[in-house]
């Protein structure tokens, strides 16, 4: 299961997608909106999408690491639009024979969408609100 | 030949848009392409060295040759998860 959703996502129906009966083992990785960033408060953030680049990159990033490992299957959820302090924003599922392999994986996966998936998210601060990453950092 | 272009996140809050349409010769390279956008949008200049292009939804190399009706994005440093 690929997807991008604008609705609140529901970590168990995630993981219910990649349940099959060769893994002994399911990975999970939950990111949620932190209350602070570099110090100030954080209210809520806001992500956005390039959507069909964004769910090409992350089915690449699933079969990738469906030959680099040996897996069952992977879901990745993303959500775009509002998110507020303690909702999720993606959850990764892997599921895999031995949980070796799901740790591993799953890392890797949350890891490698943040580098490579076009979004991005926009932090609302008390006082203001900035993209993260929008200051350009000099070579 | 027309390249459709898409702008995202800061890029587009500096263009003031999401979308523009470049008028460009054959076989342009997308780093040439990049220029003519930052013409246009002067306010991307300091962004020029640190976005990368995607076109139809494939990162590629600023030697990348465009095609007639591509869709060229502007890809500011990503920040999802």
């Amino acid at each position: 299961m690929i997807q991008i959703v604008t609705v609140a996502i529901d970590p168990g129906e995630v993981i219910r997608s990649v349940r099959e009966t060769a893994a002994g083992a399911i990975a999970v990785f939950i990111g949620t909106t932190r209350d602070h960033s570099h110090g100030r408060r954080v209210v809520r953030l806001e992500y956005e999408a390039y959507e069909p680049m964004a769910l090409r990159v992350m089915g690449d990033l699933a079969e990738a690491m469906k030959k680099k490992w040996e897996i069952e299957d992977v879901s990745i959820v993303h959500r775009v639009g509002n998110v507020n302090v303690g909702e999720v924003s993606v959850v990764i599922a892997v599921s895999a024979a031995h949980r070796r392999e799901a740790f591993e994986a799953c890392r890797h996966a949350i890891d490698e969408l943040k580098e490579s998936v076009p979004i991005w998210k926009k932090e609302y601060f008390e006082d203001g609100e900035e993209w993260v990453k929008a200051r350009p950092r000099s070579e | 030949m027309d390249v459709h272009v898409r702008l995202f996140a800061i890029a587009r809050d500096l263009a003031g848009t999401d979308s523009t349409t470049i008028t460009i010769p054959p076989d342009t390279e997308v780093s040439r392409a990049l220029e003519r956008i930052i013409e246009q949008f002067p306010r991307l200049r300091e962004w020029k060295d640190h976005v990368r292009v995607a076109v139809n939804c494939e990162y590629v190399a600023p030697d990348h040759l465009l095609r007639d009706d591509d869709e060229m994005a502007i890809i500011p440093p990503v920040s999802g998860g």
